[in-house]
């Protein structure tokens, strides 16, 4: 009996516990507090913990690492007020990354109303890439929808992804190329 | 006088009894018991067994994901992202010629943002999956998705 309990404790990861081994003491309290609260209110813990660690590992003093944890623990709420209950946990972070690439809410919901229940983690996460390149939120969620009403498959967009990126290491403006390859995919249909 | 004494004394030298069977009746649900304890301990070990054996499995059943980058004059790269706790030490990439260094990593469904730590001072997102620069922490970022 206690040989399987332990092999279950070890297999069980405790990241929490990275909280207080690499964070100082009052920086670790507070992150813990927000994680029990999004854990909660029903949100996935572990991205907090990892951008509390990732800003402890980036050198960032204790207040902003609290700071960009709790600005997670907004965005994953938000994401999950627009995408719904049962967007899985990479799809809510997705759906933060894009809110916080200047995405909106309202944006995350028409498309989350286009899509049905088509996950929408790798749209957000490539077009959230896209706005940091200069695509305008407005014009990018409007596209995005076009291309889910075309139920353009996600391969797709991992293609045009790779290709905006080949353009942009090549020096070239990616966003008339952007702009080209998703009317080829869903053209705007004259009125 | 002393006959009530003697009845008394009389009475508690006598044995004690039972009645008869209720001593197999004790012996008999001492068994049972230890039969449902018997039952019951493999089963919660079989369950922990099988929760600990679904959990590694999990892991064991991600997709080996191949992370490389180019940067000829780096003496050291290491991969630092969610998959590894941010770690700078954990991943170590290799160099495998011409610049180039690799590494391989599993990775189990999920979204995970990571970069390149080059000589313990620059990061450098990955020029193949280059994600919105991250506002909260300024350095690069970049992100992959399993599906």
């Amino acid at each position: 009996m206690l040989i399987p309990a332990v092999l279950l404790a070890l297999a069980i990861q405790a990241p929490d516990s990275l909280l207080r081994e690499r964070l100082d003491l009052p920086t670790a309290r507070a992150v813990e507090a927000i994680v029990d609260s999004a854990v909660r209110a029903g949100l996935p813990g572990r991205p907090l913990i990892q951008k509390a660690l990732e800003g402890q590992t980036k050198g960032a003093a204790g207040p902003r690492i609290v700071a960009a944890v709790h600005l997670l623990y907004e965005g994953l709420g938000q994401a999950r007020a627009a995408l719904g209950s049962e967007a899985a946990d990479d799809e809510l972070q997705a759906g933060a990354i894009w809110l916080r690439s200047g995405g909106t809410v309202a944006q995350l919901i028409r498309m989350r109303r286009t899509a049905g229940t088509r996950p929408l983690t790798t749209v957000l996460t490539v077009s959230a890439e896209w706005l940091g390149r200069g695509w305008p939120a407005a014009e990018a969620s409007a596209s995005l929808e076009r291309l889910l009403r075309a139920d353009v498959p996600d391969t797709a967009f991992l293609t045009l992804r790779a290709d905006v990126d080949r353009v942009a290491r090549q020096g070239a403006a990616v966003l008339p190329v952007l702009r080209e390859r998703v009317n080829r995919l869903a053209p705007v249909r004259n009125p | 006088m002393t006959e009530p004494l003697d009845r008394m004394i009389a009475t508690l030298r006598r044995q004690p009894s039972v009645a008869e069977g209720f001593e197999a009746g004790v012996m008999a649900a001492v068994a049972r018991s230890r039969r449902r304890r018997r039952a019951v301990a493999p089963a919660l070990g079989l369950v922990a067994v099988a929760a600990a054996a679904a959990l590694g499995l999990d892991r064991r059943r991600g997709r080996n994901i191949e992370f490389s980058l180019d940067v000829p004059a780096a003496s050291r790269v290491t991969l630092v992202g969610d998959f590894n706790d941010w770690d700078r030490g954990r991943t170590p990439l290799v160099p495998v010629g011409a610049g180039r260094w690799e590494a391989r990593v599993k990775l189990t469904r999920g979204l995970y943002r990571y970069a390149y730590l080059v000589d313990d001072r620059r990061w450098i997102a990955d020029p193949a999956r280059p994600a919105p620069a991250d506002a909260d922490y300024g350095a690069a970022l970049s992100l992959v998705t399993i599906r």
